[in-house]
């Protein structure tokens, strides 16, 4: 692999990292708090792309500019769901909670099959590549990177220096101790769901100039976000970072040096190898279970 | 040739060393007591013992045998047993059925669990499930799981915690009773009353370290214990 | 879950009844599918539950191991001219293999709950995925098609429907009869199930029963995927892989009753009926609705009746029943 070749893979593989960090900030962020392993997140984000396709289709909207609208949308969509199914079953045995959230995959993707068939729809927005030199920047994976980026150091900031960001932590480290503390613990659980589904209209929004959408493709998704966050440890915020862009870097030149699908497939093995080795992952300090 | 011997076992997580070439013997026939304040290693010995740990050096001896680093399942079928620091069961089974499980897994006859039941005083109990049980019953429980498969050693990991001075008494009896059925037992205790009044001999770690071995009585009035319990200033 | 020996060979011999002789009324084609789907699904259901319900394993990708199976058939009669009956035995020991190849490092360092789960999903996925990429092996997405063969027991290549509803029932017996023989094995994943720790402490060794499970489990799956590639004569990636098809065989048993063998049929007999008839009647319109339906339930069952319908059964049971000991 020559020099250039290689330095495109590399950039390839960074915009690649940010796009997944999108994807799984939100599945560690509703970890953390709830302790709940949310398997339908995926379909999440799906429901996230086609809110933005349909806002864009029909309204005419560039798509980036339907983030904020997206993104309350998915909020209010993850209260609903937190306060239906999620709150009933938050002390019930972890079997349960797998089980419930694993049905949840097959209601939101047949949900989306009966609404809007199962089509592949795409947006096409008009975003500049940029060419530096010899490398190829694609235009909406660079927004997605960026998007990302400023969706994570926006949480990270509201996470660490706003009321409610401290409470959420609280939350987090001990939910007994937070509500002696006076912090309606089950408020913010409810709203860290909405929040983390918060998270997935916006990767939703910013994956849709870049991968088509149908009913299925949260499966996807949704198993690479679960990779990202059990290689970088469930609930650590850097470990996930991390994560998504050793994956990234996986995928990018497994991609490069074989073939796209077989990238995908080494992804997986290694996670398997990962879960082996040290499941709780490279920052993890939940034990296992 | 003791029951078991432990030689220098040592284990460590991380920088920590929990346990520091600790050695000790336990005889045949013995209550043996292990005593230390919190932290002092004593459940990372026994779990070294069962197998729940590998030690990162030293050996444990089980009659002649060396059983370093077999799996647990092992080291039960081999004959020791133990019982679990916050008692554990099948608890969506009852009584009788979880003996049964590990009397299947023996080859012990029922007529032979329902003794057991008798010598832990659960008869009363034997249909209902595990869950049900209060704290005093679910430690016959595990007494009871643990003699279904007919030990000759019998670990017992501060099996006295949370319960009543009178339901401490009343467990104690019997544990004496197991011992006299020929079961050797080690007890990992903090409360002093237990100690003096059940064991034969006492092993007192500290750190990870053995600081001290021998009769009750002049175990408790050694200075090192003392001031390894109490602090300094209370060596009289 | 303690056996009611003579009570409760009245009730089966008379479900066996019941299932042998159905065929015997001339029944339209489309009635003898959907018992052929209703029996095919209890029989994979009650398959993974003895390493999901039994030994209280939660695998969601059994798929895996029923993709296998359909696919080694297919090599196996048409590159080798073998008899599809003896491809059924074959699938299932190729998927049994399998299953230890991601059982054995699985069970070997304790994976359990989540991560096992997610292993499972991924384990899945890996195949799916290795099955679109080589397709001059496997026909990649497009999926491969039983060739045509003179008709037979041997070639399990029938004209009428009759006779692939026997096959799969007697499939289902055999299974049945084969956990009724476990006894013992059932006793230690029932241990396993309720606490490893405690399982380890009285001389069980779990890996091995896990591992033991899973192989039994995979390898009677493997046998229904090549039933069904017999059966439907067509396959791909996607149903042999999917996770639809992994949950479809996880949603009947917990439906049913995942604690008691019985549950799967029970469960398999209530919903495939409703999941054929909904997707006659809406799948037209509204693909895909039998599924949503499917989920809906599954979350219902799992918040409000958490051991199945069988568990209301055992609960009129034994009002009418002294129990022993």
């Amino acid at each position: 692999m020559d020099v250039q070749t290689f330095t495109q893979v590399c950039v390839n593989a960074l915009l690649l990292g940010g796009m997944y960090a999108v994807i799984s900030v939100g599945l560690n962020l509703i970890f953390g708090v709830l302790k709940i392993i949310n398997f339908a997140h995926g379909e999440l984000i799906m429901l996230g792309m086609y809110s933005a396709y349909w806002l864009t289709t029909l309204y005419n909207l560039n798509p980036y500019i339907s983030i904020p609208i997206v993104a309350m949308l998915l909020f209010l969509v993850g209260v609903a769901i937190e306060r239906v199914l999620i709150k009933p079953i938050l002390k019930a045995p972890e079997v349960n909670q797998l089980l419930t959230t694993a049905a949840l995959i097959l209601v939101l993707q047949n949900l989306a099959l009966i609404l809007w068939r199962a089509d592949y729809r795409g947006v096409s927005v008009y975003v500049p590549t940029i060419t530096l030199g010899s490398l190829y920047i694609p235009g909406t994976r660079l927004a997605a990177f960026v998007g990302g980026l400023i969706t994570s150091l926006t949480l990270y900031y509201v996470l660490m220096k706003t009321d409610v960001g401290r409470r959420i932590r609280a939350v987090a480290q001990d939910p007994e101790i937070a509500s002696v503390l006076g912090i309606n613990v089950s408020v913010i659980q409810t709203l860290t769901f909405g929040l983390g589904a918060l998270l997935t209209g916006i990767a939703g929004t910013l994956l849709i100039p870049i991968y088509m959408v149908n009913p299925m493709v949260g499966g996807t998704f949704g198993l690479i976000a679960w990779i990202i966050i059990v290689l970088g440890g469930l609930g650590s915020f850097v470990g996930a970072l991390i994560g998504s862009f050793i994956i990234g870097f996986i995928e990018a030149f497994v991609g490069a040096l074989i073939s796209l699908e077989i990238a995908r497939v080494v992804a997986f093995m290694i996670f398997i190898a990962i879960l082996f080795i040290k499941p709780t992952g490279l920052f993890g300090e939940k034990a296992r279970v | 040739m003791a029951l078991l011997e432990v030689r220098n076992l040592s284990k460590r997580f991380g920088g920590l060393w929990a346990l520091k070439n600790v050695s000790l013997d336990i005889n045949d026939g013995e209550i043996l007591g292990i005593i230390g304040p919190n932290g002092a290693g004593k459940t990372t010995l026994f779990n070294c013992i069962t197998g729940y740990y590998r030690p990162d050096s030293g050996k444990v001896i089980f009659q002649s045998r060396d059983i370093t680093g077999l799996p647990p399942f092992k080291i039960a079928r081999l004959g020791i047993a133990r019982t679990f620091q916050l008692t554990k069961a099948f608890n969506n089974l009852t009584v009788l059925d979880n003996l049964r499980i590990a009397a299947l897994s023996r080859g012990t006859d029922l007529n032979e669990v329902l003794e057991v039941i008798k010598l832990v005083g659960l008869e009363g109990k034997r249909n209902s499930l595990a869950s049900s049980l209060t704290i005093l019953e679910r430690k016959r429980l595990e007494l009871a799981r643990a003699l279904v498969i007919k030990p000759k050693l019998l670990l017992l990991d501060e099996v006295m915690a949370g319960l009543k001075p009178h339901e401490a008494d009343e467990l104690l009896d019997v544990i004496l009773r197991i011992n006299k059925s020929g079961v050797t037992i080690a007890i990992v205790e903090h409360v002093m009353r237990t100690i003096k009044k059940v064991c034969n001999r006492v092993v007192v770690l500290d750190f990870g370290v053995k600081i001290a071995e021998g009769l009750p009585e002049e175990v408790m009035r050694d200075e090192k214990v003392i001031k390894a319990y109490l602090g300094e200033e209370f060596v009289a | 879950m303690k056996s009611l020996k003579l009570n409760r060979i009245i009730p089966i011999t008379l479900i066996l009844l019941i299932g042998y002789l159905i065929p015997i009324i001339p029944l339209p084609p489309y009635i003898m599918h959907v018992f052929i789907l209703v029996v095919m699904w209890a029989y994979l259901s009650t398959a993974w539950s003895i390493l999901g319900g039994a030994a209280g394993q939660l695998s969601l990708g059994h798929a895996a191991f029923f993709g296998t199976g359909a696919y080694t058939t297919y090599f196996l009669t048409v590159w080798f001219g073998l008899p599809p009956l003896m491809n059924l035995l074959v699938s299932g020991l190729t998927a049994s293999l399998l299953s230890v190849v991601i059982g054995y490092p699985c069970f070997r360092y304790g994976l359990r709950g989540v991560y096992f789960a997610l292993a499972t999903i991924a384990f899945t996925e890996i195949m799916k995925d290795l099955f679109i990429y080589l397709r001059e092996l496997t026909g990649g997405s497009l999926g491969v098609w039983m060739p045509v063969l003179p008709e037979g027991i041997t070639t399990l290549y029938f004209l009428g429907k009759e006779a692939y509803y026997y096959v799969i029932t007697t499939l289902y017996v055999v299974l049945m009869i084969i956990i009724n023989l476990m006894g013992r094995f059932r006793e230690y994943l029932t241990a396993i199930r309720e606490d490893e720790d405690v399982s380890a402490s009285i001389g069980i060794n779990v890996t091995r029963y896990k591992l033991l499970a899973l192989m039994i489990s995979s390898f009677f799956v493997g046998v229904g995927g090549a039933y069904y590639i017999c059966y439907f004569r067509y396959i791909n990636p996607y149903v042999a892989f999917g996770l639809d098809t992994s949950l479809q065989m996880v949603l009947i048993g917990i439906f049913g009753g995942m604690y008691s063998f019985w549950g799967p049929l029970i469960g398999s007999v209530i919903l495939t009926p409703i999941g054929e008839y909904l997707r006659i009647t809406l799948g037209g319109t509204y693909v895909g609705s039998h599924l949503l339906i499917y989920g809906l339930l599954l979350i219902l069952i799992i918040r409000f009746l958490p051991k199945g319908i069988y568990s209301i059964l055992e609960s009129i049971y034994s009002k009418y029943l002294v129990r022993g000991g």
